[in-house]
């Protein structure tokens, strides 16, 4: 029986087994975080997960995103993901979502899980998931990475004597130009793996009823001095949360979060005889540009933007998030500046393919 | 004034170098720690004395407190 070693467990039993069983579980994101995440929900038993991501499988995630080999690149990571786990246990149901969360989707699926991993990378979308558990009254696993250091946090779990969640630990998100991401800041693969696996942990306690769920408290992780520490909340601040369904629906969690405005622009709309490219990305970060443009990485850029006196600029770089940054920065001090919308991993015309290089 | 001893945590271990610093409570030492790296304003951050996260607090010889900024990489 493949369940065998954790049935015989003290404190776990038959009982907990049929816990994990009956649970169904949401796991948003498929990345670096999420990976870990399903690997291990799948492997425990956990009767029926769920997989929300709207992104494919790229050469640079191979590093942590364990689900995934070369032969996967381009591919959707929910199918890949999918079939992967669901060849690692056959018994457990696996429900795909290729799509990204907005409040609709949210409020959606929300409902018919009994608990959430948020596994992904944005302040954005980890609000609209705290703020939809709130309002449908369910627990929800988070984890985030930096650089070489972790958290990891159950909040809105039931049966406490406070219910805490994300906006308890953090009522406003950070202004965006001090948000780094894996992309930007890096990461050693096994900080997620770490992580994801912590996460995994508490989505099992959580559903199996056992203790040690981490409540009203954030474990955080530090690698440089190999040191975990929990940190307590101990005032409950009052906090501010849509009240009811249409609130929710209609809270723009972009403009919440500080999204940036700058403009964005498809392929089809460039002039590039007109326009100035700039690629915003660090030295040798592929795919290669295939036209003419400037290197500017996007630390030095603000520097560089007051020198050049150029006009009608489109940032670019592999996803489009620190292009739209670029774009915001270069919108600020009035030039006309767009970012390529989806970054050149969805604008391959502009590269040069692996083979060439 | 207690000597308190300060860790710092995500990106704001890169921004300070300071492992002790002297204070009487918690505000006084968020403004002069503010005032020596006046960058780390720029984060959202949460203080938390002795592994407790706190808005204010009276401070004793020893206390540690760690800066916690929230970040979102996965």
């Amino acid at each position: 029986m493949r369940y065998q070693r954790q049935i015989i467990l003290k404190g776990f039993g038959i009982e907990k087994q049929q816990l994990l069983q009956k649970s169904k579980v949401l796991v948003i994101g498929a990345g670096g975080l999420g990976c870990p995440v399903l690997m291990y929900l799948a492997a425990a038993g956990i009767g029926h997960l769920g997989i929300v991501d709207y992104d494919t499988v790229e050469n640079t995630n191979l590093n942590r995103q364990i689900l995934y080999t070369p032969n996967d690149v381009g591919l959707k990571k929910v199918m890949v993901s999918a079939k992967k786990i669901k060849a690692f246990n056959p018994e457990i149901e696996v429900e795909i979502y290729d799509s990204l969360l907005d409040n609709n989707l949210a409020w959606k699926l929300i409902q018919v899980y009994d608990v959430i991993v948020d596994c992904t990378d944005t302040f954005t979308t980890r609000y609209l998931i705290n703020d939809a558990c709130v309002l449908l009254n369910k627990p929800w696993v988070f984890g985030a990475i930096f650089s070489m250091q972790g958290q990891v946090a159950a909040f809105n779990v039931s049966g406490e004597k406070h219910k805490t969640n994300y906006r308890h630990f953090f009522a406003k998100p950070p202004l965006p130009d001090n948000i780094q991401n894996c992309e930007t800041a890096g990461v050693l693969g096994t900080m997620p793996g770490i992580i994801g696996l912590m996460q995994a942990e508490q989505v099992i306690k959580i559903c199996a009823q056992l203790p040690g769920v981490l409540h009203n408290r954030i474990n955080y992780y530090n690698s440089v001095n190999n040191s975990w520490q929990l940190f307590e909340l101990s005032e409950i601040p009052q906090i501010n949360t849509p009240k009811s369904k249409e609130a929710f629906l209609n809270f723009n969690y972009g403009q919440f979060c500080n999204e940036l405005i700058a403009p964005l622009i498809t392929y089809d709309n460039l002039n590039l005889n007109q326009q100035t490219l700039i690629d915003v990305r660090n030295k040798n970060e592929k795919p290669y540009l295939n036209c003419k443009h400037f290197h500017i990485p996007l630390e030095t850029l603000p520097e560089k933007l007051k020198s050049m006196k150029l006009n009608d600029i489109v940032f670019v770089c592999n996803t489009g998030m620190r292009s739209k940054q670029a774009a915001q920065l270069a919108v600020n001090l009035g030039i006309n500046a767009f970012s390529l919308q989806n970054g050149l991993t969805f604008n391959q015309q502009l590269t040069i393919t692996d083979g060439a290089q | 004034m207690a000597l308190i001893n300060i860790i710092c945590f995500g990106p704001l271990s890169d921004l300070m170098i300071t492992t002790t610093c002297e204070a009487n409570d918690l505000s006084s030492l968020k403004l002069q720690l503010e005032d020596t790296y006046p960058d780390i304003k720029k984060y959202t951050y949460n203080m938390a004395v002795n592994q407790r996260i706190l808005t204010a607090c009276l401070l004793n010889d020893n206390d540690t407190v760690a800066l916690l900024p929230a970040y979102s990489g996965g």
